[in-house]
């Protein structure tokens, strides 16, 4: 039975119960390097592929909005109910803004509600998840923390972010002055090895042939692992994503990575592992549990007595044809399994020398911004009556914000007012005389 | 969710997994400027389906009567083309508005925030109107 | 006692995955369709990445990497030899072959996208030099190669048009008795074949035919087609070659990374304080 939340227009529908979420932990072979951590068997066989493995192979998915860490105000509190899961959905997300700029939804938005770069809005989100009534993605320690870092992790990161100062995605401005400044996915290097999801486009086809596995993550990662017991290839030979050895016991794949590179992927989307930790010294054992034909469960232990103070694992499920009650997949007509599609990174990576010489212009520009007297920013403090004087009813209102054009008439003006005040603007860098009087 | 590094906090630090905060990445505020908002009004000239970025490249009439080149910068392809959305469907000579924020480095290229044509359907928006898919 | 057992005593196979050989026990087949199984790492020994056509070796275009960077000889891997340009198209050759490696700092579209670690298309994909790797299971197969991110999906009887446009374009294949035959289209016509400027546009269509000749060997064919720019289709032909080494696989070469002071060492800021 398919087991999926799908979340679009602020609804949610959940289809069945979910028996495996709410089973015990059975004993079963502990992960080497854990201490007490059993991952639970499961009673699922998948089929077989002609040569005698488990057939895990299509293409999955591990679209959740669960987080890594259980929340603070959430301790102890391992599963939400059916009714909690269903209130939770209507509030979180839902990447959409909260008003279009210019609709009535704008009226009770805040000036920071408008005043802030959206990367994008959940159209390039998309609305559904797999299924999963945990708090959170750690499954051990049991209090659903990352364990505390060593002093020597914790200075090593405390170094590593006095030199990237790490800042809120959706501060106003953030100064990408080298290309270290951006993480490894950003760059279009890989993502960290093992990739949670990466918000969209996360899907992993998992495809098998004799004697190896291989995963092709629908952005940047593949993953090659030989299943003949080789040895791993020692050193920092598996660069980025590391080097992985596989084999199957029973039904599940286990899977162990080590000879990373120690370099820093600086967090990055899709990251398990924040910035300032490098890999050079981790051994990951992933498990690949099927516990049904659509669904599997994956567990992540990380290993690393420089770093933490010791293991801990966490578990993503993973769902296989995930196929919305949308047209899915280009010129798609009925359901179908999920299609991925070239995600040609590095080709088409303008992003990265657009915020470098971004950071040279914007220097620049601070050097000859017209004096405050006679800037925008003086406005700050007028009244609405001020500003009406000076420039003439807004060409739009949205909320708190007021929209008046400039002399290119693409450039736009924005004062935001708070209690009848102006409390900011944008931009705050050109002279009074630029804005256009709406008259 | 929110990543808020404190001292305190960096031991035990919120990884960012949930969709929302995964999308929200570092690369938007340092692209575009939040202090050029823009508003634009012109054809669509091409469209380059890329990833990671689509770009749809505007004519734009200034004020002063001028046409300048625009490049909007979206999102992935691969989202448009789950949402039915190809590159054909984008012609040239396609009227478009556009706003958004114009990029850090002050050339005529800009994110779009919201997209729409002229009869008022809106390109890229997310699933909250009435046109939203159903479950 | 044949070479292949030879090789074999000698440790220098990787240990044997199952294979059925067929009574004339030249080729493996698959348990499952009996079709030649080509799962496994290839490489080509042909050097057509620098240039399809006949070239000789040559200084490097960069005279401070000596012989590093010196180029290499190859006889041409183009049946009849020469590319059937159209006149004007054989203009823009040229062009290419000029912009190949502008030898200044920053990115340069108008460069040989190899140098750009740019995806390589194919038919290219198949002789840079690099290894690529075939999983082969029922109905499905992906061809990845060591060059950056670069793969292919394989639709086994895929008869669906491509949907979108890509460097790596959009493959379906078949089986013409024991030849594998790749039909890929849905390029995107930023791609070259070589470094020496040979290019196509989004017309471009190229068919493939992946014929085992025995174990460690494939012949290797494509016929290229883009009326945009050559007045007729042509074909390339090369051997390609298993990689037989004991735990062979593919390294990881994530070029992106090795570009980044090349684009962009130029645009850095210096640090605030």
């Amino acid at each position: 039975m398919r087991h999926r939340f799908l979340i679009g227009a602020g609804s949610l529908v959940v289809v069945g119960v979910t028996m495996w979420l709410a089973g015990a932990v059975v004993a079963g072979q502990a992960p080497s390097g854990t201490t007490t951590f059993a991952v639970p068997a499961s009673t699922y066989a998948p089929p077989k592929t002609p040569w005698g493995d488990p057939d895990l192979q299509g293409v999955w998915d591990n679209h959740t909005n669960v987080p890594m860490q259980r929340p603070a105000n959430l301790a102890g509190k391992k599963t939400f109910t059916d009714a909690e899961l269903t209130a939770r959905a209507r509030t979180s997300g839902d990447n959409d803004p909260l008003c279009n700029r210019n609709d009535q939804r704008c009226a009770g938005a805040t000036v920071a509600d408008l005043d802030r770069l959206d990367a994008y809005n959940g159209f390039w989100t998309p609305q559904s998840f797999v299924s999963d009534n945990r708090t959170a993605l750690i499954e051990d320690p049991p209090d659903g923390r990352i364990p505390p870092l060593t002093p020597e992790g914790l200075a090593r990161q405390q170094a590593y972010l006095r030199a990237h100062p790490a800042t809120e995605p959706s501060a106003a401005v953030i100064e990408i002055r080298h290309w270290e400044d951006y993480d490894l996915a950003e760059r279009c290097i890989a993502a960290q090895v093992p990739t949670t999801t990466m918000g969209y486009n996360s899907a992993q086809y998992l495809m098998q042939s004799p004697g190896w596995v291989m995963l092709a993550h629908e952005r940047l990662n593949t993953r090659i692992i030989p299943l003949d017991g080789r040895p791993h290839l020692g050193g920092t030979m598996g660069g980025w994503m590391g080097d992985s050895r596989g084999h199957w016991e029973g039904n599940t794949l286990v899977v162990e990575t080590t000879g990373y590179t120690n370099k820093q992927s600086g967090g990055s989307v899709g990251a398990f592992a924040d910035a300032g930790i490098p890999f050079g010294n981790f051994r990951v054992v992933e498990r690949f549990v099927p516990v049904g034909p659509n669904r599997i469960h994956y567990y992540v232990t990380v290993n690393d007595p420089t770093t933490w103070t010791r293991p801990w694992t966490f578990m993503q499920p993973w769902e296989k044809d995930r196929v919305l009650s949308y047209n899915d997949n280009v010129g798609a007509t009925k359901a179908e399994p999920y299609q991925m599609y070239e995600y040609a990174c590095h080709e088409g990576n303008n992003a990265m020398g657009n915020s470098l010489r971004g950071t040279l212009q914007a220097r620049q520009r601070a050097a000859t911004r017209p004096a405050d007297a006679e800037s925008t920013k003086s406005l700050i403090g007028k009244t609405e009556a001020d500003i009406r004087a000076m420039y003439g009813n807004p060409v739009t209102i949205a909320g708190p914000r007021w929209q008046y054009s400039t002399a290119d008439g693409i450039l736009q003006f924005f004062a935001f007012f708070e209690n009848g005040k102006v409390v900011l603007v944008r931009p705050d860098d050109i002279r009074l005389t630029e804005v256009v009087p709406n008259r | 969710m929110r990543t808020i590094l404190t001292a305190a906090g960096l031991g035990g630090l919120l990884v960012l997994v949930g969709a929302a905060q995964a999308v929200a990445h570092h690369s938007f505020s340092a692209e575009f400027d939040i202090n050029r908002p823009i508003q634009l009004t012109g054809t669509v000239t091409k469209v380059e389906w890329i990833n990671p970025h689509a770009w749809i490249h505007v004519d734009v009439k200034k004020r002063d009567g001028t046409t300048e080149e625009w490049a909007v910068e979206t999102g992935t392809p691969n989202t448009l083309l789950r949402r039915g959305l190809r590159r054909q469907d984008l012609p040239a000579g396609t009227e478009i508005k556009v706003t958004g924020y114009q990029a850090r480095d002050g050339t005529a290229k800009a994110n779009g925030t919201n997209v729409t044509l002229p009869d008022g359907r809106a390109l890229f928006i997310g699933s909250t109107g009435p046109d939203a898919p159903k479950n | 006692m044949s070479l292949l057992a030879l090789v074999a005593a000698a440790g220098l196979v990787a240990s044997a995955q199952p294979r059925v050989l067929t009574q004339d026990g030249r080729i493996p087949r698959t348990s499952w369709d009996k079709k030649p199984d080509l799962n496994g790492i290839w490489q080509t020994l042909s050097t057509a990445n620098w240039d399809l056509e006949d070239h000789e070796g040559g200084p490097s275009p960069v005279v401070v990497t000596g012989v590093w960077g010196a180029r290499l000889p190859g006889m041409s891997v183009v049946e009849g030899g020469k590319i059937p340009y159209k006149p004007e198209a054989l203009a823009k050759r040229e062009q290419n072959r000029k912009n190949a490696l502008p030898g200044k700092p920053g990115r340069d579209l108008n460069a040989d996208p190899e140098l750009n670690c740019f995806l390589p298309g194919v038919p290219r994909a198949t002789y840079l030099p690099h290894p690529f790797q075939i999983f082969q299971s029922p109905n499905r197969m992906w061809i990845v190669y060591q060059y950056s991110y670069a793969r292919r999906e394989i639709f086994m009887n895929g008869k669906k048009e491509a949907p979108i446009e890509s460097w790596m374009g959009w493959s379906n294949a078949r089986w013409d008795d024991d030849t594998l035959v790749i039909d890929v289209t849905g390029f995107n016509g930023q791609t070259w074949f070589d470094r020496a400027g040979n290019f196509a546009t989004e017309a471009l269509h190229v068919v493939e035919r992946y014929t085992m000749i025995d174990n460690d060997h494939l012949a290797y064919e494509a016929t290229i087609e883009d009326p945009n720019v050559f007045t007729r289709p042509w074909k390339i032909s090369m051997p390609l070659y298993r990689r037989i080494e004991k735990n062979v696989q593919l390294l990881q070469f994530r070029c992106a990374e090795y570009v980044e002071q090349f684009f962009y060492g130029e645009l850095v800021s210096p640090p605030r304080n």
